[in-house]
């Protein structure tokens, strides 16, 4: 049982690993620091629109999170003037 | 004496005067309703972004099926006005003449329609068709087409790679009022007018409609690949292009990868920023693109009015048509960087909408991968017999 659960955690990272990477020249302190952010995982069989755009994928990919200083403080848009 | 000078000038005046007719005639442009040089005319409004397509499927068609593509750029909206309203085209068109090599000619030639001109027969929307303000017509049959994607593009000196929905959002809803760093010169910010289906297009999955874009509106798109690559600060400097028009300005400019909204981490169109897949577009990992859209009036019967058009539209949505045609249909699209729809994993039914999974009955994404990148991890085949489970398409074991 305890080997199964290993063996199951192994093949989750894994999956991590090799399903995001990020763009070439990215560290790998870098690239598991974005694993511990918010998009903890990608989705590895995707049916709705937000699991098809975090799907697992081999694509080189960015993650940026920049500062805008007109976001609401809630994280919502505020209306275009 | 006076009569042998007078009879020389005389000849020489004539040679003049018939050079001159002779390069009059070489530099006029031909009439677009020359039966014998531009036989078979199909007249079309079309994008400009869709021109690299003219040129490779209008070449193509001219030389087996001697079929001659007449057409005009202008804005979706605009070429849906034109059809809707059976507006005529005049004026000076583009067409493909006999012997004409795209690749050779990458400008092609002019031919001039005399008022009141011709009724167009095909027009194109690279955008869902409400997202122009004219209803279409109930006698309108609309052909959904190729995939064309969009891009951010910044100059190929910006330090800049990848761009957010949400700064989007506030660089072209607002401006340098946006306060988004570094693009914060209006003057850098290079975009269309409200007609272009660029700006619809990618208006839809920022949030911003086209009305309310800040910033320069270029346009022709070309005009704006260059512009951008001149800016005078390429950190600053941001617009937005077809993909497949930047596919041809990738020397001097850059896509930046983009994160839609409720997307962790920014995609390119293709799996890397120098690929030519789209990879990200057929997944759905990249979010700016829309299906083109192919347009016809219809008669009473419901039949489009002209047959030749219909089958140019066949061809180039990739339909079969009888008799075959004499080429790969499907080579013309994906060489300008256009997706068919057999080659998409993901759809969408609205602009900048939800995507959702999909499956072409005929799926050709083993021969796009082919054309479009030169490998493929698919088999070659003849037939179907030689594929273990799938179907032989297009020369490739396709999943089914």
């Amino acid at each position: 049982m305890e080997r199964v659960s290993i063996a199951r955690c192994a093949l989750f990272l894994l999956v991590l690993q090799s399903g995001c990477p990020d763009v070439a020249g990215m560290s790998n302190e870098d690239h598991l620091l974005d694993l511990s952010a918010s998009d903890l995982a990608c989705i590895v069989s995707p049916r709705t629109h937000v699991e098809i755009l975090n799907a697992c994928t081999n694509a080189q990919s960015i993650e940026k999170r920049p500062v805008l200083p007109l976001l609401r403080s809630d994280g919502t848009l505020p209306p275009l003037p | 004496m006076s009569r042998f000078v007078l009879s020389f000038f005389q000849c020489v005046i004539s040679i003049a005067l018939l050079c001159l007719e002779m390069v009059g005639r070489v530099h006029a442009q031909p009439s677009c309703d020359d039966p014998v040089n531009l036989p078979n005319p199909v007249y079309l409004s079309v994008g400009d972004t869709q021109i690299n397509l003219m040129r490779e499927l209008g070449a193509k068609l001219r030389t087996t099926e001697q079929i001659t593509l007449i057409w005009r750029a202008a804005g979706s909206c605009t070429n849906l006005d034109t059809l809707y309203g059976d507006l005529r085209l005049s004026g000076n068109l583009s067409y493909i003449p006999a012997g004409y090599d795209p690749q050779t000619t990458p400008t092609p030639p002019v031919c001039t329609l005399a008022a009141p001109g011709v009724l167009v027969d095909v027009a194109n929307s690279i955008v869902f068709l409400d997202g122009c303000p004219t209803p279409k017509p109930n006698d309108v049959l609309d052909t959904l087409g190729p995939v064309q994607s969009f891009v951010f593009a910044v100059p190929l000196a910006s330090s800049q790679s990848a761009i957010t929905a949400e700064e989007a959002y506030f660089v072209f809803g607002f401006g340098m009022a946006g306060q988004v760093t570094p693009w914060l010169d209006n003057s850098l910010l290079f975009g269309r007018p409200t007609t272009k289906g660029t700006v619809i297009s990618i208006g839809a999955s920022i949030g911003v409609p086209a009305g309310k874009w800040q910033g320069v509106k270029v346009n022709l798109s070309q005009e704006l690949a260059s512009m951008l690559s001149a800016a005078p600060n390429p950190d600053r400097a941001l617009g937005v292009l077809g993909g497949e028009v930047y596919d041809s300005y990738r020397t001097t400019l850059k896509a930046l990868a983009f994160r839609a909204y409720q997307q962790t981490r920014a995609y390119w169109p293709d799996s890397t920023l120098s690929g030519f897949d789209k990879q990200n577009v057929r997944d759905g990992h990249y979010h700016l693109w829309s299906y083109t859209h192919w347009l016809q009036r219809t008669d009473a019967l419901g039949k489009p009015r002209k047959a030749l058009a219909q089958r140019v539209v066949d061809i180039l949505v990739g339909n079969s048509v009888q008799p075959p045609a004499l080429f790969e249909p499907l080579d013309s699209t994906v060489r300008v960087g256009l997706i068919p729809r057999c080659a998409m994993k993901v759809q969408r039914s609205s602009e900048g909408g939800d995507f959702s999974l999909y499956r072409s009955d005929q799926p050709c994404g083993c021969y796009f991968d082919s054309r479009a990148t030169g490998t493929t991890r698919c088999s070659n085949c003849a037939d179907s017999s030689s594929c273990s489970g799938g179907t032989c398409r297009h020369g490739f074991c396709e999943e089914r």
